[in-house]
């Protein structure tokens, strides 16, 4: 292929390079549809995170094509010189370089924080009895860890999950917002675990490209909030809006990334955001992959 | 269908801000283009590729006048290639770095010339060399004395001028 004469580079170039484009496209179609979460919204993240994949692989677009055919050649873009013999080119090359390793850092450090719970502390067993009446839960292992924020996470595989919750969300949750906790958790299990895990992996096979980790994090925002609403539907919004302010509060406010997803969770179960399942047809939504998926090939 | 009108609106404006980018890019800097490029002659073959290639001062007639095509890439290795066609044809390429282009197996070396390569596919001679720190391929139909004359002669193009 061109400017390098690593083919591997070059792929992930243009898997970057479709991206933006197809991000570009989407996001001024969103925001001028005034879009608001819901299905269509991950519909459409999801068609960002793996189109890409697929166009940047299609055969037949090497010098000649560039040279005649292409709408656009980024070659162009990536011999602009920067500074003396330094090239746009390098650049792109940091960029994923710094990309891989802040997807490496993220993953490890959630590795790391990850809390096993301690099995000598002792699990109520009203909480037992509300875990094994929920779906897919059956089997599930409960650990509860010490710890005095509310925190609540659930993970494993679909015939083995686990639950994890800390000493002070057993305390300072009452039992309608302890209930509401759990329906959320319970919520990211079933079809939508493989959902998720499934954009992980796009995500993951992206680790290069900055705006995947981005289109990534929308998508999980947009799965916390569905996995809210179906929390509130047994027991309203209220209970899981009065836990998620306990856990915003006890959120450092270092952390404004995760305070802002908190604070639009909120606002969505207070009905201060739009949400709408049914925004865009499935067939749109499907024309405007199509139309990307024969666009973007022409792009190189 | 709700929302497709605006898409193929938005998705055209985009596409045109990037067809103009692709335009104007070697507009105001030319060596932005890393080829593959037709040139016209020479003299804008060497200025694309940033060496001056090596010709044949002999050249028989049987080759045409004029070269049919000559093409200048400037990366990931400088090259410019040349093909005259009349009733014979010669291919040549130059290559500044890289890996050895393609030989034969059983090629043989030229006289006088240690490193390079010649064999014979069909009626197509094939020679392979190294000339001035630069690759040099040649494919033709022509005799061999005649391919042997052609290497001998080969001289930088800015002394044929």
């Amino acid at each position: 292929m061109w400017a390098s004469d690593s083919t591997l580079f070059s792929y992930c170039w243009q898997v970057t390079l479709h991206s933006l484009v197809a991000a570009a496209v989407v996001f001024t179609w969103a925001s001028h549809l005034g879009l608001p979460s819901g299905r269509t919204r991950r519909r459409l993240l999801g068609v960002l995170l793996a189109l890409p994949l697929a166009t940047a692989l299609v055969p037949g677009r090497g010098d000649a094509f560039r040279g005649r055919l292409a709408w656009l050649d980024s070659g162009r873009l990536l011999e602009l010189p920067i500074r003396g013999e330094l090239r746009a080119l390098h650049l792109v090359g940091l960029l994923f370089a710094v990309t891989i390793a802040v997807t490496a850092w993220q993953e490890l450090s959630s590795v790391l924080r990850k809390r096993p719970g301690n099995p000598n502390l002792p699990v109520p067993e009203e909480l037992r009895r509300r875990v094994a009446g929920l779906p897919h839960w059956g089997s599930c292992r409960i650990a509860v860890d010490l710890g005095d924020e509310v925190a609540v996470a659930t993970g494993g595989l679909p015939h083995r999950p686990w639950l994890t919750l800390t000493r002070g969300a057993l305390d300072r949750l009452d039992p309608a917002e302890l209930e509401a906790v759990l329906r959320h958790e319970n919520a990211h299990w079933g079809r939508r675990w493989w959902w998720s895990h499934a954009f992980f992996g796009l995500r993951l096979l992206q680790s290069y490209n900055p705006l995947a980790l981005w289109i990534f994090r929308e998508v999980t925002i947009e799965i916390e909030i569905a996995c809210d609403r179906e929390a509130a539907k047994a027991l309203g919004p209220r209970p899981l809006a009065r836990a998620l302010l306990e856990v915003y509060e006890g959120t450092d406010r270092k952390d404004s990334a995760a305070r802002a997803v908190l604070r639009k969770r909120i606002d969505a179960l207070r009905g201060r955001v739009r949400l709408d399942d049914e925004a865009l047809p499935a067939t749109v939504v499907a024309a405007a992959a199509l139309l990307l998926l024969v666009a973007l090939p022409w792009i190189v | 269908m709700k929302g497709l009108a605006s898409l193929l609106v938005i998705a055209g404006g985009w596409l045109l801000l990037l067809r103009l980018v692709h335009l104007a890019v070697p507009a105001f800097y030319p060596a932005a283009l890393t080829g593959p490029v037709s040139v016209d002659d020479f003299e804008a073959a060497s200025r694309h590729a940033g060496f001056s290639p090596h010709l044949p001062y002999y050249r028989p007639q049987r080759l045409g006048e004029r070269p049919v095509h000559i093409t200048a890439v400037r990366r990931p290795y400088p090259r410019v290639v040349t093909f005259w066609r009349g009733e014979r044809f010669l291919y040549l390429a130059e290559q500044e770095g890289g890996a050895v282009p393609a030989r034969g197996v059983r090629g043989s070396p030229l006289a006088d010339r240690p490193g390079s390569r010649t064999w014979r596919q069909g009626e197509t001679h094939h020679v392979v060399l190294e000339l001035d720190d630069r690759w040099i391929e040649i494919r033709t139909d022509l005799p061999r004395v005649e391919v042997e004359r052609i290497v001998d002669s080969l001289t930088p193009y800015r002394e044929l001028l």
